[in-house]
């Protein structure tokens, strides 16, 4: 998980300390080629950031967080074993037929958000189609217990002695958990492939790679290929797609569940600003650019690294392995083997966004994901939530509005330098943590409601 | 050459390979080489770099 989606979530309330029990901070990547390290590679990092880079969390933690914030609020119900059977929309409403085993029955919905994953029910009843590529390269996933003693880093096998030919990723998940990624060959059946046996085999060659002798046990294992597959529009009407039923991402990109997060963060509140009066309908029509935007950069980078973890066409696969070969004895060509260390997406074109100020020389752009730095006794991710904040650099700050929090800053502190900030500049963060706005010089008259929308300035 | 260079000339020669075609691929390699080493004026480090592309395969 990457800095923004761990930001998602906090400010979505959940407690630190549950997180922090068993996620697995990282900011170190080793690659290999034939057992040669040919690539060390280190995430941007800062003591003035509360998160790490990265995080590696199994999916279970995510969803039990999920469900006890989801259990601790009033205003949301759970039900289990529910299944989708049909959608009738009319203008207002969408009436959803609900089974479950003990009933069937409808409910008038006036938004829908669908995030019922990448076999969407709710994406196949309205009549839509992902489009996009599959990528040839397919891998089992594998998840083995064991007691070994390394890093916790990304470990990137080329050619490696257990699949010659192919690409194995390695990654530290918490309680002892290692999550082992392996290409299959192009002459691998699938089915033969993910077979108990084939799989244990596999796995012992990887651990053998790896120089681990002990014992091992087998958790759980799966395959998949990489997709770069979306929908045309996340929206039809009153229902909104998000996460894996509005994308398909490769996982090279690291995105899938930060995407997933980052859709949900934004359909979230612009929902209830709309629903609690706070905005206009049209806040809305942001949702499909903003995050289909986000989803076709994700795309951009990750169709890179997938060339080179799974090489499509024989040019592809001529050129990796040539670089590879050199980077035995030239580092320049190792940094060819770096996956592509993408920053979350800038929303520049979006309606929501103001034109940037150009007299900055520093700090988050407009439309760019906040930065993080420390503030009041803490940092200043624990001090946005929920809503708009207005960080107001100075003495005199304008009173706090119902759409937006004020938070005073001083210029002269890390957080000012950080932000290129003066007596009287103002940052506008959205409840999504990207940045709405900023002045240099910050005119109070104008602090209201439709600061919140750029496109009625 | 800066990282982003390098990156595009991987990927055009990636590109170049799949257009010629498999049982063309070795001249076409080979005449890039050499064009690129025409434009060499060192002759021990064009050499050098042929021993360092041959070791490794």
């Amino acid at each position: 998980m990457r800095p923004h989606g761990r930001d998602a979530l906090a400010s979505l309330y959940f407690e630190y300390p549950i997180f922090d029990d068993h996620a697995l901070p990282w900011d170190t990547g080793y690659s290999y080629y034939r057992g040669k390290k040919i690539l060390e590679f280190q995430m941007p990092d800062s003591a003035n950031e509360k998160f790490r880079p990265m995080y590696n969390l199994q999916q279970q933690y995510i969803e039990q967080f999920l469900y006890q914030c989801v259990e601790k609020n009033p205003f949301i119900e759970m039900r289990w074993r529910s299944e989708l059977m049909q959608i009738n929309k009319d203008t207002d409403t969408v009436h959803l037929d609900i089974k479950d085993p003990l009933r069937s029955y409808t409910i008038a919905c006036d938004w829908v958000v669908a995030a019922d994953g990448a076999r969407s029910t709710t994406r196949r009843l309205c009549g839509h189609r992902l489009n996009g590529e599959n990528y040839e390269g397919r891998y089992v996933i594998a998840d083995v217990q064991m007691d070994h003693d390394f890093l916790t880093i990304r470990r990137a096998l080329f050619d490696p002695k257990s699949r010659p030919g192919g690409t194995v990723l390695i990654h530290k998940q918490p309680h002892n958990i290692w999550r082992i990624d392996y290409q299959l060959g192009p002459e691998e059946n699938a089915q033969d492939a993910i077979a108990e046996t084939s799989v244990r085999q596999s796995v012992a060659a990887v651990l053998a790679d790896i120089g681990y002798a002990g014992t091992w046990d087998l958790e759980w294992w799966s395959i998949y290929s990489a997709n770069t597959l979306l929908l045309d529009d996340y929206r039809d009407g009153r229902i909104f797609f998000a996460g894996d039923s509005a994308h398909n991402v490769p996982i090279f990109g690291v995105r899938g569940l930060n995407n997933g997060i980052a859709d949900g963060f934004n359909i979230g509140w612009k929902l209830a600003y709309f629903l609690t009066d706070k905005a206009d309908i049209d806040i809305l029509d942001s949702y499909t650019p903003e995050r289909r935007g986000a989803t076709l950069d994700v795309f951009a980078n990750a169709t890179k690294s997938t060339r080179f973890m799974t090489p499509p066409t024989q040019g592809w696969q001529v050129m990796r392995d040539a670089a590879l070969s050199l980077a035995l004895t030239d580092t320049r060509f190792g940094k060819l083997a770096n996956p592509r260390q993408m920053t979350p997406y800038t929303y520049a074109q979006s309606p929501l966004t103001h034109k940037d100020d150009a007299t900055f020389t520093a700090g988050p752009k407009s439309g760019a994901v906040f930065l993080d730095a420390p503030y009041a006794d803490g940092y200043l991710c624990d001090a946005l939530s929920g809503s708009y904040s207005l960080i107001y650099f100075g003495q005199t700050p304008p009173d706090d509005q119902d759409w937006c929090n004020v938070l005073k800053a001083d210029p002269h502190s890390t957080l000012g330098d950080l932000y290129d900030a003066q007596n009287g500049t103002a940052y506008l963060i959205r409840p999504d943590l990207h940045i709405a706005g900023r002045w240099k010089h910050f005119d109070k008259t104008r602090f209201d409601a439709s600061l919140a929308k750029a496109a009625l300035r | 050459m800066n990282q982003t260079d390098l990156e595009q000339v991987y990927d055009s020669i990636a590109q170049a390979i799949d257009a010629v075609g498999p049982e063309k691929t070795e001249v076409f390699l080979a005449k890039l080489s050499l064009s690129l080493a025409a434009d060499y004026d060192d002759l021990a480090s064009v050499i050098a770099k042929i021993n360092q592309a041959s070791n490794d395969l």
